[in-house]
């Protein structure tokens, strides 16, 4: 099973033979290509409406808010694609988030309270899976209930909030920090490393290797993809874990830039999620989807953020834009599956 | 003659309606002069209430529920400590049902418990839409509701802090600040929650105070941080690279103006030439930043611990007929780290509450 970009539509031979008309035809007639071209023009637009925007501060400000919600997307981008879904990546920024901020008081050692994260993260992939692979429970469902779930436990860990008693240096640097200065732009943060980071891994995984062709497989034709020898069910487990694990890593930058454990963390931020996927080319039915088109609707998004702050409009229409969002992706997802002739 | 009799009869029948009238304005207007007295007597008898110290014909409710609207916050969790206290010093078998924001459950709630208790404190989720169904139930049962944060019609009455001039204090405390170390300038960020009145009178109330101080004072932006630290940390991440020369970050709750506090921190900002002033402290994250000497100078303190014992007591009060104003107002101050311990004292488990300390804030003109 191939992967199949947004809008996909075979080049023609003279598009082949001219590298450029191919290129025009991939900005206007892909989906990564569409977006790409909105987000540009989208920061020429800022740019000219808000002295600030090209900022070195504010790329980076805004690079770094972004980083979280790229790193969840990467792993929802792969469990979409694989036909599945997680609602509960926004419950597990609070979840992890306390309980990781207790590992770290109680230890003062930053590695073991990333353990305790990713450890946490690794649980509630399994349960995810277990629940809905074994028990046959549709994981909108499953993962509707740990939404709820990993919420209450939250709660439950804690009052309101567990503080930074630890107060390491590296701690405060993952979320806060810098990790090299690029010649000529500024100060690169950690949260905006580790991302790109992530982000390199899984496109590798996802474009090169069996484990990647095998995700697109299972959520394109589960049963042709189960007799053509692919463990669909492994598959979708490693994809649950996988994204339990980044909403766990993305919930200790969270902390680190909170400076605290916040049981309230993360509320709406499942749909931003799942929003910048399918604002992506991800299709809900399986079997679409790239990394490109969701680190590009996540930056769209980011970016149309905080343009709404820069420019002095009410902040609550973030929440409007990005509902927003939802609708245009699905409307996308239902022209692309017309398209495809999959109605 | 005719007409002399008729006049006369007129005549009479004029004296003896003003009279009459004269008869029932009297009263009334008595009743007029004597409601008000009577309102503010009520809310001297609930703030010196003490349970080992009561009228002798005085009864006890056997039974209160407090039907909260978000009891996962810090804010109802410490509320519910003080009340929890307060009915145990009565000796009155307390509970809480949460209705975590759901309207329909918050009023199922009322319904529910309404037969079974003799007092009920009520957090409302919406104010006017619960009013018809706190009205009735009121109403049918004739046991007293007392409201706590907002006014809802049917209400006995409401214990809540003045919310503007909370904001007020703060905003004049940071003003005073600016002018002995900012030279006078001020450009205030405002971290704000647009969807509640409440928190809109506090960001007003700041704004008022900070300008009362300094005139020429500026509120460079207004975000919206919903309350909540992860979003504050965003929107105010946002609007600081849009006015970098903000030297004060207001948030209209703890975690909005920690919030803002950390968006300025990673973005290298010089935190000596900054003021960060909260609202509510009600938790050990406001009282330990205040402590720590940082940017975080300044809360609005509200005391939860404190309204939690005069909700019981209005509720124990109400229970015995004594007539109450609509509104008791419950202190707040401007706390910081120098006045902090007057409020509260550290031990093991936290801070707690010098109830003595609290009630005697002034809560003259406020409403």
């Amino acid at each position: 099973m191939e992967r199949a970009p947004a809008l996909d539509i075979e080049p023609t031979a003279r598009e082949r033979a001219n590298p450029l008309a191919g290129a025009v035809r991939w900005l206007f007639r892909t989906q990564e290509g569409i977006l790409l071209v909105v987000l540009i023009a989208l920061c020429l637009l800022l740019a000219r409406l808000s002295p600030v925007f090209a900022s070195e501060r504010n790329i980076f400000v805004l690079l770094s808010q972004m980083s979280m919600t790229a790193i969840v997307a990467i792993g929802m981008t792969l469990l979409i694609v694989a036909r599945e879904i997680d609602l509960s990546v926004g419950s597990m920024q609070a979840f992890v988030g306390v309980v990781a901020m207790q590992a770290l008081n109680a230890t003062e050692h930053l590695l073991a309270g990333l353990a305790v994260a990713l450890l946490a993260g690794v649980a509630v992939g399994l349960v995810n899976a277990g629940l809905t692979l074994k028990l046959k429970i549709n994981s909108f469902i499953v993962t509707l209930a740990m939404f709820s779930i990993v919420r209450g436990l939250a709660y439950t860990f804690t009052a309101a909030s567990v503080q930074n008693h630890h107060k390491l240096e590296s701690f405060r640097a993952i979320g806060t920090g810098f990790a090299f200065t690029l010649p000529g732009i500024g100060r690169v943060p950690w949260p905006v490393v580790i991302a790109a980071a992530i982000f390199a891994l899984f496109a590798v995984i996802l474009n090169k290797t069996t484990f990647g062709r095998a995700v697109y497989a299972v959520g394109g034709n589960p049963r042709a993809a189960e007799l053509s020898g692919i463990r669909v069910d492994l598959i979708k487990t490693l994809c649950f874990v996988i994204t339990s694990v980044l909403a766990a890593l993305a919930a200790f930058i969270l902390i680190s830039r909170m400076n605290s454990g916040q049981n309230n963390a993360g509320f709406g931020f499942e749909l931003q999620v799942i929003g910048a996927v399918l604002l992506g080319g991800a299709s809900l039915a399986g079997g679409q989807g790239t990394l490109l088109g969701t680190l590009l609707a996540v930056l769209l998004l980011g970016t149309l953020n905080n343009g709404i702050v820069l420019l002095g409009i009410n902040s609550s229409w973030q929440v409007a834009v990005n509902g927003l969002v939802i609708v245009i992706a699905v409307l996308l997802d239902a022209r692309r599956r017309r398209s495809l002739g999959q109605d | 003659m005719k007409s002399s009799i008729g006049f006369r009869a007129r005549r009479l029948g004029q004296i003896g309606a003003l009279l009459a009238a004269g008869m029932l304005i009297v009263p009334v207007a008595m009743a007029q002069d004597a409601t008000p007295n009577a309102a503010a007597e009520g809310d001297a008898i609930v703030r010196a209430m003490d349970p080992n110290n009561l009228p002798e014909e005085w009864k006890i409710p056997a039974k209160v529920t407090h039907v909260t609207n978000y009891g996962v916050h810090e804010w109802y969790q410490n509320l519910i400590k003080g009340e929890e206290a307060r009915a145990a010093e009565y000796g009155i078998d307390f509970s809480q049902v949460d209705a975590n924001l759901d309207l329909q459950a918050s009023l199922a709630a009322v319904e529910e418990v309404a037969g079974q208790v003799d007092v009920i404190n009520f957090t409302p989720v919406n104010e006017e839409a619960s009013g018809p169904t706190i009205t009735k139930i009121a109403k049918d049962t004739g046991k007293p509701i007392i409201c706590e944060s907002s006014p809802t019609e049917g209400c006995t009455t409401l214990v809540s802090i003045d919310d503007f001039a909370a904001g007020f204090k703060v905003g004049e405390w940071a003003g005073n600040y600016a002018k002995e170390n900012f030279d006078g300038a001020a450009r205030a960020l405002d971290v704000g929650l647009p969807a509640l009145t409440t928190t809109v009178a506090r960001s007003e109330g700041f704004a008022a105070g900070l300008k009362s101080v300094l005139p020429d004072a500026q509120i460079v932006a207004s975000v919206d941080g919903k309350g909540l630290k992860d979003e504050a940390v965003k929107v105010a991440g946002d609007a600081l690279t849009a006015n970098p020369d903000v030297n004060i970050i207001f948030g209209i709750n703890d975690d909005s103006a920690l919030g803002g506090l950390q968006a300025f921190e990673s973005q290298g900002g010089d935190t000596a030439q900054l003021l960060v002033v909260g609202f509510g402290c009600e938790g050990n994250a406001c009282k330990d930043a205040l402590m720590e000497g940082g940017p975080y100078k300044v809360s609005a303190a509200m005391f939860p611990e404190y309204q939690g014992r005069l909700l019981i007591d209005a509720g124990v009060a109400a229970f015995n007929d004594v007539t109450l104003p609509a509104h008791i107002v419950a202190p707040t101050a401007a706390v910081t780290a120098d006045n902090l311990g007057d409020y509260y004292t550290k031990g093991d488990e936290g801070y707690a509450a010098n109830f003595d300390a609290i009630a005697k804030i002034s809560v003259e003109g406020e409403k």
